[in-house]
C-alpha cells in the first residue's frame, strides 16, 4: 500500500485510499486533512496537465483550483480498483479527465480555440536546450505554446491523453475531419518551429 | 515507412515525457484554496463543499471587479438622471403597485402614496425614507408580494423578483444594470467519455482498460456533476462576459484646439467577436462657429461715434447726418469720419460635456476592432467668447484748413475677443453623435488589456443644427480589466 505521508513524525501515515475515502466523509476534521494531502500531492500533476492546454500561468493556477473543486465535490463517486499503485493510476486517470475537461471549458469560454489561424503568438527566442539531443519538457511546452489553441488542444487530446478523433470531435464540437486535419497541422508546425531554431531534424532521427 | 515509424515513436516519446512531467508545488496554494473555497463564515460548521457534493459552490468574485461594476453602473444612472431629470418625474406611474405593509411600519403612511392601494397584507415592504416614498421613485421600485402568511411585522425583507424590479425601474425612467453578485457552478458542456485506448500510455493498468471499465468510473460524471465549470455556464455571470475599462481621450474640434476627456466604459460580450459597449465620460470641448462666409446670428454689433465727437473733417459739408450717416457708416465706415464698426466674426465656446455612448464593437481579427454607435450628450457648462473685428477710423491729423491738406483717415483693424454671459448651450442634452472608431487591443497581462482607438464623432439631429460645429475626433486609450 502506497503511503502518503505529509506529516513527518506521525506514525500513522495517510494512504491514498484512505485519503480519498475520508474526503467523502462529513467529518470535517478528517475531511479537511485528507483534502490537504491530496491537494498538495497532486497539485503539480494537475498543473502540468493544464499547462499543456493553457498558456498563461495565472490561468492555469486558477484552473487547478477549479479542478480540485470538482474533484472534492465528486470524490464520493470515484470508484477505484486495486490497491497501491494500481489504485493511484485509476485516481490519476480520473483527475486527468477532470482537469482536461476544465481546461477545455476554459478555452471554450475564452473562445480562443476557435481561431483557425495563429493568434497573438509573438516571435520570441525560445529557450531551447541547444546542447541536448532530447527536448526537455519545458522546450516541448514552449513549442506547443506557439501552436494555435485548437491545434494544441487536439494534439494533447490525441497524443497525450489518448482520445481518438471521434471522441475529440465530440468533445470540442468540431467535425471529425477537422480533428485529423488539425492534428496533422499541429505536428507539421511543431516540426517547423523546431527546425526554425535548429539545423538538424528533430524527429527524423 | 521506417521514417514514419520513427516519427511515430518520437511522438510517443514526447507524449510520454509530457505525461510523466509534474510541476513543483507552489507554496501557499493550499492555504489560498482553503480560504477561497473551503472556509465558511461560521467557524464551527463545514463549508457547503464539504457537506454535500451536490450543493452548488458559490465562488467569490474579485471585489475589485464587483466594486468597479457597481461604480460604473452608479455613474451611468447618475448621468442619465442628470441629463433627463424631467423625464423621470413624468414617467412615475400614477397607479401605485400593490403595497404591502406591516402594521405601523412607517409613521407617514396613509398619505396619497398609499391611497387606493388594495388591502394590505401582513407582509413587509422595503424600508425606505419617506422622501423617497414621496418622490415616487421608491414607489416604482417597491413591490412586495408573497404568499407566505407568516408575520414579518418586525422585519423588512426585499421580496420583488429582479425582473419585476427592473421593470419598475424602467417605468421610473431609470436604467439599471443588474449584476448577479454570486456565481453558481454549472453543468459542464463537455461530453466526457472514456477514451478507447489503443496505444500504451503508461505501464499501469490504466493503459489496458477499455470503455467498459473507465465508463463505469466516468460514465455518470457528465450527468451528475453538480459542481462544474463556472466558465461557459449559461446561467452564471461569468466575469469574462463583462469588461470594464478606464478611458482617456484626446480630441480635436472645430476650434482646432486639443481637448482631453476621460471616463469609464463597460462592455458586454454578445458573442466571441461582438461586444455591446457603453459608459460615461467627461470631456472639455472647445467648439466654434463656422468660418466667416456662413451667416451667423449677427454680423454687425453696431457702430458708435468716436469719443471726440467734434467734426474734424474738411470744411464744407459735414457729411451725412442722422440715420443716413449711420447707414453709411455701417457699410463704409471710412466714409463717415469719426465712426467705427464692430463686426461679430464668430464665437467659440469651451464646453464641459457628459457623453454616454452606446456602441457595437466588433473584432475583425483577434486584435483589431471597429466600433459604431451613438452618443447621448449633455452640456454641463459653457464658457462662450465672442470674436469681433473692429474697424476704427483714426484721423491722422487735423488741420485741413491750416495746412491745406486733406484730412486723411486710416482704417485700423482690431481683433477683439470678449467673454459673454450668453450661454445658449449650457444645460442642453442631445441624442447626439454618431460614433465611428477603429482600434487595436493588446493584452498587457492576464487581467489587463490596452486598446488604442482613433475615433470620430459626427453630430446628428439637433446637435448638428446648433450654431457651433460640434464635430470632433481624436484618439482614445482604454485600459480594460
Amino acid at each position: 500500500m502506497k503511503e502518503v505521508n505529509n506529516y513527518p513524525g506521525r506514525e500513522a501515515a495517510l494512504s491514498l485510499e484512505n485519503a480519498v475515502k475520508y474526503c467523502g466523509l462529513t467529518d470535517h476534521t478528517h475531511q479537511r486533512k485528507s483534502m490537504e494531502v491530496l491537494y498538495k500531492k497532486y497539485y503539480g500533476y494537475i498543473l502540468a496537465i493544464i499547462l499543456r492546454y493553457v498558456r498563461q500561468q495565472e490561468d492555469a493556477e486558477e484552473l487547478v483550483n477549479e479542478s480540485f473543486v470538482r474533484v472534492f465535490a465528486n470524490i464520493g463517486k470515484f470508484v477505484g480498483k486495486g490497491k497501491g499503485e494500481e489504485f493511484e493510476n485509476f485516481f490519476k486517470a480520473w483527475l486527468s479527465k477532470i482537469c482536461v475537461n476544465a481546461s477545455i471549458d476554459f478555452l471554450r469560454a475564452k473562445k480562443m480555440s476557435l481561431s483557425l489561424d495563429d493568434i497573438d503568438v509573438e516571435d520570441k527566442e525560445m529557450p531551447f536546450a541547444m546542447a541536448s539531443d532530447e527536448l526537455q519538457v519545458k522546450d516541448i511546452l514552449a513549442l506547443m505554446n506557439r501552436l494555435p489553441e485548437l491545434q494544441r488542444t487536439i494534439f494533447n487530446l490525441y497524443e497525450v491523453e489518448g482520445y481518438n478523433h471521434e471522441e475529440i470531435a465530440e468533445m470540442l464540437n468540431i467535425p471529425h475531419g477537422t480533428s485529423r486535419t488539425y492534428l496533422m497541422r499541429a505536428k507539421k508546425r511543431l516540426k517547423a518551429l523546431y527546425m526554425a531554431h535548429h539545423d538538424y531534424i528533430m524527429l527524423g532521427r | 515507412m521506417d521514417k514514419k515509424d520513427n516519427n511515430m515513436e518520437n511522438w510517443k516519446g514526447i507524449a510520454n515525457r509530457l505525461r510523466e512531467h509534474e510541476e513543483p508545488y507552489k507554496i501557499g496554494s493550499w492555504e489560498k484554496f482553503e480560504a477561497d473555497f473551503l472556509d465558511s463564515a461560521d467557524s464551527g460548521s463545514p463549508a457547503p463543499l464539504l457537506q454535500d457534493p451536490k450543493v452548488k459552490v458559490v465562488r467569490r468574485i474579485s471585489w475589485g471587479i464587483w466594486s468597479s461594476g457597481v461604480a460604473a453602473a452608479a455613474l451611468l444612472i447618475f448621468g442619465l438622471i442628470w441629463l433627463w431629470p424631467d423625464s423621470v418625474s413624468q414617467n412615475i406611474p400614477q397607479d401605485l403597485p400593490q403595497m404591502v405593509q406591516s402594521p405601523g411600519a412607517l409613521p407617514n403612511q396613509g398619505e396619497s402614496s398609499l391611497q387606493g392601494t388594495p388591502e394590505l397584507e401582513k407582509n413587509t415592504i422595503l424600508g425606505l425614507e419617506n422622501e423617497l416614498f414621496e418622490s415616487g421613485i421608491a414607489k416604482a421600485m417597491i413591490q412586495a408580494s408573497t404568499s407566505d402568511e407568516s408575520d414579518f411585522s418586525d422585519s423588512f425583507e426585499i421580496l420583488p423578483p429582479l425582473n419585476q424590479l427592473g421593470h419598475e425601474l424602467s417605468l421610473a425612467g431609470m436604467q439599471a444594470i443588474v449584476i448577479e453578485p454570486s456565481l453558481s457552478l454549472q453543468h459542464s458542456n463537455s461530453n466526457i467519455k472514456a477514451p478507447s485506448v489503443e496505444n500504451a500510455r503508461t505501464s499501469s493498468a490504466m493503459a489496458k482498460e477499455k470503455n467498459g471499465l473507465l465508463s463505469s468510473v466516468f460514465g455518470n460524471l457528465n450527468e451528475d456533476l453538480s459542481v462544474s465549470s463556472t466558465i461557459g455556464g449559461d446561467k452564471t455571470i461569468n466575469r469574462d462576459k463583462w469588461a470594464l475599462g478606464l478611458a482617456v481621450a484626446s480630441m480635436m474640434t472645430s476650434s482646432e484646439e486639443v481637448n482631453v476627456g476621460g471616463g469609464v466604459s463597460v462592455a458586454y460580450k454578445l458573442s466571441d467577436r461582438m461586444f455591446l459597449r457603453s459608459g460615461i465620460s467627461l470631456a472639455r470641448l472647445g467648439v466654434s462657429t463656422p468660418a466667416p462666409g456662413r451667416q451667423g446670428p449677427s454680423n454687425y454689433v453696431g457702430y458708435a461715434p468716436a469719443s471726440n465727437g467734434s467734426a474734424t473733417g474738411p470744411s464744407g459739408p459735414q457729411g451725412p447726418s442722422g440715420s443716413f450717416k449711420e447707414s453709411i457708416a455701417s457699410v463704409s465706415p471710412e466714409a463717415v469720419p469719426g465712426y467705427y464698426t464692430r463686426l461679430l466674426r464668430g464665437a467659440s465656446s469651451n464646453l464641459l460635456t457628459l457623453d454616454v455612448p452606446l456602441d457595437l464593437k466588433y473584432f475583425v481579427t483577434d486584435k483589431y476592432f471597429t466600433s459604431v454607435g451613438v452618443s447621448f450628450l449633455g452640456i454641463l457648462n459653457e464658457s462662450r467668447t465672442n470674436h469681433y473685428i473692429e474697424n476704427i477710423n483714426q484721423p491722422l491729423f487735423n488741420g485741413y484748413s491750416a495746412n491745406g491738406q486733406d484730412l486723411q483717415f486710416a482704417m485700423k483693424t482690431l481683433h477683439v475677443n470678449e467673454a459673454t454671459a450668453y450661454q445658449p448651450l449650457q444645460g442642453n442634452s442631445y441624442a447626439g453623435y454618431l460614433n465611428f472608431s477603429v482600434g487595436r487591443q493588446t493584452r498587457v497581462s492576464n487581467k489587463i488589456s490596452l486598446s488604442i482607438e482613433p475615433f470620430f464623432k459626427l453630430p446628428v439631429g439637433k446637435l448638428m443644427r446648433e450654431e457651433m460645429n460640434m464635430t470632433n475626433g481624436g484618439i482614445r486609450i482604454v485600459t480594460g480589466f
